[in-house]
C-alpha cells in the first residue's frame, strides 16, 4: 500500500473544502472495508483520505416530514439491528443482515455500501488492465470467469453492481442526497447508478468533489412488504452472484405496488417494470411468478459462461412471489 | 490379547492448546531477534520470462534498505531437482525475482518498486494438454513432461483381461486447481553467528529437508545449520519446501543482520505449494456377475511451474484404482506436466482424493447400470483382509510397501467391512431411495457413499530420545513437527504409557534440530506409527534401565508405580537417556487405514445449490490413541474437502496467467454456517504392527469427500457430476444436459 495523508474533518463543509482543495488526488473513506482493500491491492491509490467518521450528521436515521432520511455513515450493523426501520422498511434490515460478515457490517456503512466497486475479478487484479483501470478492451469478456459479469450486456464492461442495500432501496422508491462544492442535490437512487457509458471508471453520477450524504425514502403503504433473496457461493462472507429485491401490498389477496429489483445481473441495479405490470393486479401463484420472471428477465444477452445467472434469478423470482404471499 | 492402556485411548487435552488459544503461543512470524531487518520478495509480473537486467540502485538509496539479492548473488545449487534459489527464468506470475531487506516491512516493500528489471517476455503455456502439444513452449530443459515419460505401474495383465469382461464402464474426470491455504502464511527468520546458521521457519521437515538443503546449498557443514520450528499453524501437506528459506539466510548473510521474512496471504495463495488441476480416464472391466476384472486409470496432472514433491503427488491418485477393490489386473499411469502456472506439490491427501473421486464414482454408475445398491456391490467386491490376488514381488525380508501394487501380500488389520456397516448404519442406508432420492418440489434430498484405502508409514526411519533425569524430569525428543494434528500430545501419550505416568509430566522436545534426533518429514500420515513406535521403543528402552537401579523388581516390561519412580529418580546418579532408531513397517503385511463416508445431501433442481446436510465419517485407523482429537482430525479433513468439493478455486486467467483469486474473499473457502455435522466412527480393532494398535489417520479423512457427494447428488437429482467443484453452474448444466437427452 502507497502512503497517504489521512485527515478526519469536524465538518461536512470543511469536509467538502479538502476533497475541492485536492482534487482527483482525495478520496472520501468512510468505513474502509472496500477502499483499503483496493489500496492494499494497489488497484486504486490517492494523495489524501478524507475520513467522514467524525461527521455524527451522517449517521443519523431520522423523519423528516413524511420520508425517513438514512444517514451515508449508518453502519450496516445499525441497519441490521431494525434500529428506525418498521413495516415496509423492515426490508433494509433483511437485506443488511446478509452483507458479508458481523465484523465487516459493524465496519461498513450505507454509503460505503453504495459506492463499493464492482466485483470482476479483473477489475480486482492489479496485474490485468482493463476498462475501468483505463486501458483497452476487457479481459473478463472471454475468460471463463463470470459468476460477477453481467448478463445484461454492458457496452464494452460488464462489471456488475455488487451492492447488497441498492437493490432494496430502489424497491423503496429511495432517492439519493449528494452535497458538493455547489451545494446539495437530490437523484432518484436508479439514476445514481450509472452503467459504462460514457466513463467505465465510475459507477455511480458524484461528481468530483460530492459526498453521498444519506439516502431519503418515500412513505409506503403500511401493508407493503418487501423481501431481499441472493444466490451466492457460500452463505456468510461473500457477494451476491445474483439478488433480488422484491415487495408488494396484498389487497384482497391481489397483488398491488409491486416493486421487482434485481442485483447483479447488470452494471447498475435493474428494477424492472415490465415485471411489476405482471404482478400488479394478480393473485399471488407460481403461475404469475413465473411469468413475472419472464418479463424481468427478457433481453438478457449473457456472456458464455454466465447464462446460469439467469437460472438463479428465475429460482428467485419465482420463491419470492410465493414467499411473500404467506405471512412469516 | 486386549491390553489394559491408561493413557492411550483417553482424551488427553492437546498440548499447548492454552497457549494457542490465548495467543501466547510463538508462531515463526511473531519472532524478533536484535537488529533483525524485515524482507520482501519481489515476484515476476509474467508467466515466462527471462531476466535480462536487474539495477537495484534505486531501491538500496532509499533510507533503511540494506540489502537486495538477485540471481547474480545466489549461488548456481539446486535446492530441489528444477529449483534454483533465484534463477534468471522466471516459469510463472508470482515466481520469486529478487528479495530487498529494510528496516520495516512497508519499507521493503516500497524498495521493491524501485528495483528495475528488464525481461525477455517468453511464450508461455497453461494447460497441460496444450504443455504436451508439439513445439509448445518449453518450461524447463528437457520438455514439459516430467521425467521424459509417463509413471507407469501395473499388476497382472490389464491389456488381456479387459477384453475378456462381460461389460467394459469408462468415464472421464476432472478436479481443480486450488489452495490449501493455512491459516498461518509462510515465514522464514534466518540469524547468522560467524559461518553457523540459524533458521526458525515454518516447516513440515527441520532434520529431513530443510536443513540439509541449506547445508548443501549454501556450502555449510551440517553442523552448522540449526532449523527450528516454534509452532506451526497449519501442515495440510504444504511448507515443505526450503526456498523461502534459503533465500531469507542468503539475504541475512548478504545483510549483515537477522533478517524476517513473512509471505502476505495473497502470496502465499500464488507462491505457496497448490494442489493442481487433474484430468483422469478411468475404465473398469466387469464379469457377468458384476466383479471387476481389469482396472485402468490414466491420469495428466498440470504440475505447474515446478514439482517439489517429484511424481508422488501423481502416484498417489492411482492407489484406490491398484487396491481399493479385488481385481487380479490393475493399472495406473500417470502424467506430471510442467506448464506456466504457480507451483504444485504436496498437499493433504496427495493425489488419492482425485483418483478415489474418479474410481467410486464409476463404480456408483456400475452398480446402477448393473442393477445393485452401491452398497452391496462393495460390500461384495472390497479388499479383503488377504489384500489383492497375485504373486509378491517385495523379497520376504523386506518392509512391505505402504502403496503397493503388486498382490500376494496381506493387510495387517482392514476394518472395510465393519466401517461399510457401521456407517450405513447411522446413515439409515437403507431407507435410501433410488433412482431419484426425497423429492420436495424442486428440493431434492439423496444419499450417496464412497471408500478409501490409504497409506501410512512403511519403511521410514524414525529416532527418540526419552531422557530420565535425576530431579525427576522426562524429557521425550523427537524431531518432527507437529504441524496442528496433535502429534506432541499422541507421542506423549505413548511414552506416559510405556512409564506409567501422566502424559503432562512429558517435557517434549520437536522440531529443533539443534536439541532433537533426525527425523522424517511430517508427511503421509506416518507419525503416529513411525514416530510413536520410535518413542514407545525409547520409553522402554528408558524404562528397562530404571528398572535396573530398582532391587528385586520382578518383570521388566511393566509400567512403575509412582513409589517405584521415586526410588528410580532418588537412586539415579546420572541421566538415563532411552534411545530407538527404527524402521516403521512390516515385511509380512501391508500397513493400510481404511474408510468408508456417507453424505445426505439436498439439491435445488432451480438453482442448482447443493447443501450437505449430513455426513458420517467410518474409519479404521487401528487404535485411537486420543478419541477426542482423532474425532477433530477427521471432521476437519472432512469440512476441509468439503469446501473444495463445492466451491474453493484458483482461477489463472489462460492469457496471462495472472492468479485472479488470491484471497479468502474469492477463494471460497467453506463459511462456518455451510458446515454440516459430521458424524465420526471409529471401527476395526488394533493393529498388530502399529505402536499399541495404531495406524495412520491424518490424511485419510479426506480421500473419500469427492466421491461421497457427488454420488449422492446423484441420488437425488439422477445426474452424474465428473468435474470438481460442483458448483451451481455445473450442476445446471447437468440437470439441463439430462433434460435433454431425457426428452
Amino acid at each position: 500500500m502507497k502512503a497517504f495523508t489521512f485527515l478526519e474533518p469536524g465538518s461536512l463543509q470543511e469536509a467538502l473544502q479538502l476533497l475541492q482543495a485536492a482534487g482527483g488526488r482525495a478520496r472520501v473513506i468512510a468505513g474502509g472495508s472496500d477502499l483499503l482493500g483496493e489500496l492494499k491491492e494497489g488497484i486504486a491509490s490517492y494523495e489524501t483520505l478524507v475520513s467522514l467518521g467524525a461527521l455524527d450528521e451522517l449517521k443519523r436515521i431520522e423523519r423528516s416530514g413524511e420520508r425517513l432520511r438514512i444517514g451515508a455513515l449508518v453502519s450496516l450493523a445499525r441497519l441490521e439491528a431494525g434500529e428506525g426501520l418498521e413495516g415496509p422498511y423492515a426490508l433494509l434490515a433483511e437485506a443488511a443482515r446478509g452483507v458479508a460478515t458481523p465484523e465487516v457490517r459493524n465496519q461498513g456503512t450505507l454509503g460505503g455500501n453504495l459506492c463499493q466497486r464492482p466485483r470482476c475479478l479483473y477489475y480486482r487484479s492489479v496485474l490485468t488492465p482493463c476498462l475501468k483501470k483505463g486501458a483497452d478492451g476487457c479481459p473478463a469478456f472471454d475468460s471463463p470467469y463470470q459468476a460477477y459479469l453481467s448478463v445484461m450486456g454492458g457496452s464494452g464492461c460488464y462489471a456488475v453492481n455488487a451492492s447488497d442495500l441498492a437493490p432494496p432501496l430502489i424497491a423503496l422508491g429511495a432517492s439519493a442526497l449528494l452535497r458538493g462544492p455547489q451545494g446539495e442535490r437530490e437523484v432518484s437512487l436508479e439514476e445514481f447508478f450509472v452503467g459504462p457509458d460514457p466513463d467505465p471508471a465510475r459507477e455511480t453520477c458524484l461528481a468530483e468533489g460530492e459526498v453521498l450524504t444519506a439516502v431519503s425514502l418515500p412513505p409506503m403503504p403500511p401493508a407493503w412488504r418487501g423481501t431481499y433473496m441472493k444466490g451466492r457461493e457460500r452463505t456468510a462472507g461473500d457477494f451476491p452472484v445474483v439478488s433480488l429485491a422484491l415487495g408488494y401490498e396484498l389487497d384482497g389477496g391481489r397483488i398491488q405496488d409491486s416493486r421487482l429489483v434485481l442485483g447483479g445481473l447488470a452494471p447498475v441495479p435493474l428494477r424492472r417494470r415490465e415485471a411489476e405490470s405482471v404482478l400488479d393486479g394478480e393473485e399471488p401463484s407460481e403461475e404469475v411468478a413465473a411469468r413475472a420472471a419472464t418479463a424481468a428477465l427478457a433481453g438478457a444477452s449473457p456472456l458464455a459462461h454466465n447464462a446460469y445467472k439467469l437460472d438463479l434469478a428465475r429460482a428467485l423470482i419465482l420463491r419470492g412471489v410465493v414467499r411473500l404471499a404467506s405471512p412469516a | 490379547m486386549e491390553q489394559t492402556l491408561a493413557v492411550v485411548g483417553s482424551d488427553v487435552a492437546r498440548f499447548g492448546l492454552a497457549e494457542k488459544t490465548r495467543g501466547a503461543a510463538l508462531y515463526t512470524a511473531d519472532l524478533k531477534r536484535p537488529g533483525m531487518l524485515y524482507g520482501r520478495v519481489l515476484r515476476s509480473p509474467h508467466a515466462h520470462a527471462r531476466v535480462l537486467s536487474i539495477n537495484a540502485s534505486r531501491a538500496l538509496q532509499l533510507p533503511g534498505v540494506h540489502a537486495v539479492l538477485t540471481y547474480e548473488d545466489t549461488p548456481r545449487v539446486n535446492i530441489d531437482a528444477d529449483l534454483l534459489p533465484l534463477d534468471p527464468v522466471v516459469r510463472f506470475v508470482g515466481d520469486e525475482v529478487a528479495v530487498v531487506a529494510a528496516e520495516s516491512e512497508a519499507l521493503a516493500e516500497d524498495a521493491l518498486a524501485l528495483v528495475d528489471v528488464e525481461y525477455e517476455v517468453l511464450p508461455a503455456v497453461f494447460d497441460a494438454a496444450d504443455a504436451l502439444a508439439p513445439g509448445a513452449p518449453a518450461v524447463h530443459e528437457g520438455g514439459n513432461l516430467v521425467g521424459g515419460e509417463p509413471l507407469a505401474v501395473e499388476r497382472g495383465d490389464v491389456d488381456r483381461a479387459m477384453p475378456s469382461a462381460a461389460r467394459i464402464f469408462e468415464g472421464r474426470f476432472h478436479t481443480q486447481m486450488h489452495a490449501p491455504s493455512g491459516m498461518e502464511t509462510r515465514a522464514a527468520l534466518a540469524e547468522w553467528d560467524g559461518d553457523r546458521l540459524t533458521v526458525w521457519k515454518t516447516s513440515r521437515a527441520v532434520h529431513a529437508v530443510d536443513r540439509r538443503t541449506l547445508a548443501r546449498v549454501l556450502g555449510l557443514p551440517l553442523e552448522n545449520v540449526r532449523v527450528i520450528c516454534t509452532t506451526m499453524g497449519g501442515g495440510f501437506g504444504n511448507k515443505d519446501e526450503s526456498r523461502l528459506a534459503t533465500l531469507t539466510a542468503l539475504l541475512a548473510r548478504k545483510a549483515g543482520r537477522p533478517v524476517r521474512i513473512e509471505l502476505s496471504r495473497g502470496e502465499e495463495f500464488v507462491a505457496g505449494r497448490n494442489r493442481q488441476e487433474t484430468d483422469i480416464f478411468l475404465r473398469v472391466g466387469v464379469d457377468a456377475a458384476g466383479a471387476p476384472v481389469a482396472i485402468d486409470m490414466e491420469a495428466t496432472m498440470n504440475a505447474g511451474a515446478y514439482v517439489a514433491s517429484g511424481m508422488g503427488v501423481t502416484r498417489r491418485i492411482g492407489q484406490g484404482a491398484l487396491y481399493l477393490y479385488t481385481c487380479a489386473n490393475a493399472r495406473f499411469r500417470g502424467r506430471t506436466v510442467y506448464t506456466n502456472r504457480p507451483a504444485g506439490g504436496s498437499f493433504r491427501g496427495l493425489g488419492a482424493p482425485l483418483g478415489h473421486f474418479a474410481l467410486e464414482v464409476l463404480v456408483d454408475q456400475i452398480a446402477a447400470a448393473l442393477g445393485q445398491d452401491p452398497l452391496d456391490y462393495r460390500l461384495a467386491h472390497h479388499v479383503r483382509r488377504e489384500g489383492q490376488p497375485g504373486q509378491r514381488l517385495t523379497p520376504p525380508d523386506a518392509i512391505a510397501p505402504d502403496q503397493p501394487v503388486e498382490g500376494g501380500i496381506p493387510f495387517s488389520s482392514n476394518g472395510l467391512r465393519e466401517c461399510l456397516l457401521a456407517g450405513a448404519e447411522r446413515i439409515g442406508w437403507r431407507q435410501r431411495r433410488r433412482p431419484n432420492g426425497v423429492a420436495t418440489g424442486p428440493l431434492r434430498r439423496g444419499l450417496g457413499m464412497a471408500m478409501a484405502v490409504y497409506k501410512g508409514g512403511a519403511g521410514v526411519n524414525a529416532e527418540a530420545e526419552v531422557t530420565l533425569s535425576p530431579g525427576g524430569e522426562v524429557t521425550v525428543a523427537i524431531g518432527n513437527v507437529d504441524v496442528g494434528q496433535g502429534s506432541e500430545t499422541v507421542l506423549a501419550q505413548i511414552a506416559a504409557e510405556v512409564l506409567g505416568m501422566p502424559p503432562r509430566r512429558m517435557r517434549m522436545l520437536l522440531a529443533d534440530t539443534g536439541t532433537t534426533p533426525p527425523a522424517h518429514t511430517t508427511a503421509g500420515s506416518s507419525t503416529t506409527i513411525t514416530s510413536g513406535t520410535a518413542v514407545k521403543q525409547a520409553a522402554e528402552d528408558a524404562r528397562r534401565q530404571a528398572i535396573e537401579l530398582l532391587a528385586g523388581r520382578e518383570g521388566s516390561d511393566a509400567p512403575l508405580s509412582e513409589a517405584e519412580w521415586q526410588s528410580v529418580f532418588a537412586a539415579m546418579s546420572e541421566e538415563i537417556v532411552g534411545r530407538a532408531s527404527v524402521t516403521s513397517g512390516s515385511t509380512d503385511y501391508i500397513v493400510n487405514a481404511f474408510a468408508a463416508h456417507f453424505a445426505e445431501v439436498e439439491v435445488d433442481m432451480l438453482s442448482g445449490r447443493i447443501r450437505v446436510l449430513r455426513y458420517v465419517a467410518a474409519h479404521d485407523s487401528g487404535r485411537i490413541v486420543n478419541p477426542k482429537m482423532a474425532e477433530n482430525q477427521v471432521s476437519g479433513g472432512v469440512l476441509q474437502f468439503l469446501g473444495i468439493a463445492l466451491r474453493e478455486e484458483l482461477l489463472i486467467d489462460k492469457r496471462s496467467g495472472v492468479t485472479l483469486n488470491p484471497s479468502f474473499l474469492e477463494h471460497k473457502h467453506t463459511s462456518i454456517v455451510d458446515c454440516p455435522p459430521v458424524e465420526v466412527i471409529f471401527c476395526g480393532e488394533p493393529d498388530p504392527v502399529g505402536p499399541f494398535g495404531a495406524k495412520a489417520l491424518g490424511e485419510p479423512p479426506v480421500v473419500p469427500v469427492f466421491a461421497a457427494i457427488a454420488n449422492a447428488v446423484a441420488n437425488a437429482t439422477g445426474v452424474w457430476l465428473h468435474e470438481v467443484p460442483f458448483t451451481a453452474a455445473r450442476v445446471l448444466a447437468a440437470i439441463r444436459e439430462q433434460k435433454r437427452d431425457g426428452a
